[in-house]
């Protein structure tokens, strides 16, 4: 008995010595982080916090004033890409909603108008007042998703423009847990910050979510994800990447290339969130609609395992051969490299691949030319432009229902001008 | 009615026999019948089903999880029904493997390799020493693994041609070597990433990739070492019979020791190559990978109980799994559809194997 207490004590002991080991080498104060936009990777660890000190605001001065002073110069903050982070992108027209969007056929794209333009049209509840008396000094709380390297420069994104404008950020990350996530909600309401941001994990549970929030009286902005249509009554504004939009530039750049014919096959994200749709559904509805010799060939959902998007897309080699022409992908990190290697392995280079990105991963496959194009989607600037909108809104200027991120298609021509990655 | 009753016997006999028979066959060979009536549906799939490419993309995607099957079949073989810590061996060993690309290749997989000997060690004499479940230390393993990775990273991923002054601030060993090797922002990174990542594209005669062959190395190495060792026979007694192996002079907590250490040490050697495959080092990389395993093993004719099986029945285990997925792509089936199909194979396997070893007396199936 005395030998297995030793025994415990003396593993106790090297797991302590170990962690200790990896805190002097990381030198690390704990970080928030998380997933990519719909979830790619799960977690499971305490929800970790940051807190950027915010600058004082302009002591005796017109708060709105300086508040409104720095907006002026938007473009000049930037992101570790170099990119602008406080701009918004262009929006698009939204068209009639069909009485019943899910009896229409797979191929028509305004089977997914719900998904699609999810809150443009809501008929939102009163919105809570504007202090109207500037952004400088307000305390906002951002909830984000999970830990994944894409959320880490989420967070960096809004903590630079946080700080450019002199806002007091919080990041929350409740690990791709919806239960912590709403424990983290009540966490923020207690804390009565003047703004939350929330990037919700499960766009059905959303409606309550932000009811919760507004009924504290707190202004709430939903960022990243788009949540229910319901939930959207109780949001000021949606920021978030028009995965959709951006979807069918990059399905129009590939068509356009391939001269209009081409067979297509499609590597999907996780069937049921949005992603699933705007990456898939979406590009074959685009083609049914202007592309028809843009034929769909077959779609999978391996997940984001390489060795598993190498064996579908070598089998599709077998299945289809000369057939296959396009690959669209989900994801320009796993999936692309798996996708490349079956390419590379088969001696097809002709068939070109275009995924969502813009990871390192992806942009180093877009330089060698394993992918064709991607999409750019800065993660800096998904956390920055909500920022943005919450200092609008302290302002006191009117916001428009939704802002998108910048969109562009990053080719081998000009993949240089988005380096380096941001994750 | 004597000459009847003696018929009947005698027929009763020749049944058991014939039962006998059929019950050894299935139970030995039971995952090769059925990748035989999976060839023959193939034929029909694809007129390049049979062709050497097709079966050269089966083995390839199959060769990581190969290599962590063949692992943790020792595992189950001694008794303790999985290794739930793989995920995270293979991602911890994969960014000590980046961490370590910049001294060269061998620097860098015997750093992976060390790196889960030592995680195996330490759960092997928890779990032989101490008795503890050995699901729940290694899912609590598996934990304290993913932390460890999180915290060291800052919740980032580590690349391995990225090395800025930044880089050298995270990590397990980064800042140390930041600290003791004055020259080592020197390094010309792009070649020895290049080497790095080139390991998953290595192909000998043009073809066959360098995974398949480590695959089958590790395969033919844990056949000798399951079949042909006194340690494989250790292995056996103590995954038959815990109590019965310790006191019988076999030293039982060293065997499941050496058990997990080869689970961890082949994990290890996976999270090599997907590291080198995703050419990222992160905590999310082998994912999924545990479960695989466990399928493939149990697919492979090998008994949860321990002390049944061997490293064949694994590799047609692993080999199924793979055929499985190629053929039902070739059909062009969904992949809820795959999914709903494996599932059903796997239940077949595993029933067909259970009933063939309870006809055999072994009530442990």
């Amino acid at each position: 008995m005395k030998k297995k207490l030793w025994l415990i004590i003396a593993l106790c002991v090297v797991m302590a010595a170990t962690m200790s080991l990896a805190a002097c080498g990381g030198g690390a104060t704990e970080e928030p982080a998380a997933e990519e936009p719909a979830a790619e990777e799960p977690a499971a660890e305490e929800p970790a916090a940051e807190e950027t000190t915010a600058e004082e605001p302009a002591a005796g001065g017109d708060n709105l004033q300086a508040s409104k002073d720095l907006m002026l110069d938007l473009e000049s903050v930037k992101g570790s890409d170099g990119q602008s982070l406080l701009i918004y992108g262009e929006s698009r027209a939204v068209p009639a909603r069909p009485d019943d969007p899910d009896s229409l056929s797979d191929e028509d794209p305004l089977k997914y108008w719900d998904i699609e333009y999810a809150g443009r049209e809501t008929q939102k509840e009163p919105a809570i007042e504007s202090p109207g008396d500037g952004c400088i000094g307000k305390k906002v709380i951002a909830i984000g998703q999970s830990e994944h390297p894409y959320w880490t420069a989420v967070f960096n994104g809004a903590t630079t423009a946080s700080t450019a404008l002199q806002m007091e950020l919080t990041t929350w990350n409740p690990n791709g847990d919806l239960n912590q996530q709403n424990q983290l909600i009540d966490k923020a309401i207690a804390e009565k910050p003047d703004l939350i941001m929330l990037s919700p994990l499960d766009a059905k549970a959303s409606a309550q979510q932000f009811k919760k929030i507004y009924d504290a009286g707190i202004p709430a902005i939903a960022y990243n994800m788009v949540p229910s249509d319901e939930a959207m009554k109780y949001v000021l504004v949606l920021t978030a990447p028009d995965d959709f939009g951006q979807f069918k530039m990059l399905g129009d750049y590939v068509a356009n290339d391939v001269g209009g014919t081409a067979g297509v096959c499609y590597m999907t994200h996780l069937p049921g969130g949005s992603p699933y749709f705007a990456r898939y559904s979406n590009v074959r509805a685009f083609y049914a609609e202007n592309y028809p010799d843009m034929k769909y060939l077959d779609h999978q959902s391996p997940g984001f395992e390489a060795p598993k998007a190498k064996q579908v897309v070598a089998d599709w080699i077998t299945k289809y051969g000369d057939d296959l022409n396009v690959i669209v992908l989900a994801d320009d990190s796993a999936q692309a490299e798996g996708c490349a290697q079956a390419i590379a392995e088969a001696g097809r280079d002709d068939i070109k691949v275009i995924a969502a990105g813009n990871s390192k991963v992806g942009m180093d496959l877009v330089n060698s030319g394993g992918l064709f194009a991607i999409t750019y989607q800065s993660a800096e600037a998904d956390g920055a432009i909500a920022i943005r909108a919450a200092a609008e809104y302290f302002n006191g200027e009117s916001l428009d229902p939704c802002y998108y991120l910048p969109q562009a298609v990053i080719t081998k021509t000009n993949v240089a001008d988005y380096e380096p990655a941001q994750w | 009615m004597l000459n009847t009753d003696v018929s009947a016997g005698g027929n009763r006999l020749f049944d058991s026999v014939k039962n006998s028979n059929f019950s050894t066959i299935a139970n030995r060979f039971g995952v090769f019948l059925m990748i035989g009536a999976l060839l023959i549906v193939g034929a029909f799939a694809s007129p390049q089903f049979f062709s050497t490419s097709n079966f050269l993309n089966i083995l390839s995607a199959v060769s990581i999880l190969g290599m962590v099957a063949a692992g943790v079949a020792f595992v189950i073989y001694c008794g303790k029904y999985g290794d739930m810590s793989v995920p995270m061996v293979m991602a911890i060993s994969g960014v000590i493997s980046v961490e370590f690309m910049r001294y060269g290749l061998v620097p860098a997989i015997c750093g992976a390799v060390v790196t889960g000997a030592i995680i195996g060690c330490i759960n092997g004499v928890v779990i032989g020493k101490l008795k503890v479940n050995a699901i729940i230390w290694t899912l609590a393993m598996n934990f304290i693994l993913e932390g460890l990775v999180r915290w060291s990273y800052q919740g980032n991923q580590i690349y391995p041609d990225m090395a800025t002054e930044d880089t050298y601030q995270t990590g397990f060993l980064l800042p140390i070597m930041y600290k003791l090797d004055k020259n080592i922002m020197n390094i010309d990174l792009t070649s020895r990433a290049a080497d790095f990542n080139g390991l998953a594209q290595t192909y000998f005669f043009g073809r066959i990739p360098l995974m398949l062959v480590v695959m089958i190395c590790v395969m033919i190495v844990c056949f000798f070492i399951m079949s042909k060792t006194s340690f494989g026979n250790q292995l056996k007694v103590v995954g038959s019979n815990y109590d019965v192996g310790n006191t019988s002079g076999i030293r039982a907590t060293s065997v499941v020791m050496g058990a997990f250490m080869i689970s961890s040490i082949c994990a290890s050697l996976a999270g090599v190559f997907i590291t080198s495959i995703n050419k990222v080092g992160a905590f999310y990389v082998g994912q999924g990978y545990d479960f695989q395993a466990v399928t493939a093993i149990i697919l492979g004719g090998m008994s949860l109980a321990g002390g049944r099986g061997n490293i064949i029945g694994v590799f047609g285990g692993v080999f199924l799994m793979g055929l499985i997925s190629n053929i039902l792509t070739l059909f062009g089936v969904g992949t809820f559809t795959q999914k709903m199909i494996s599932g059903g194979i796997f239940i077949v396997v595993v029933a067909v194997n259970a009933r063939s070893l309870r006809k055999l007396g072994r009530d442990d199936a």
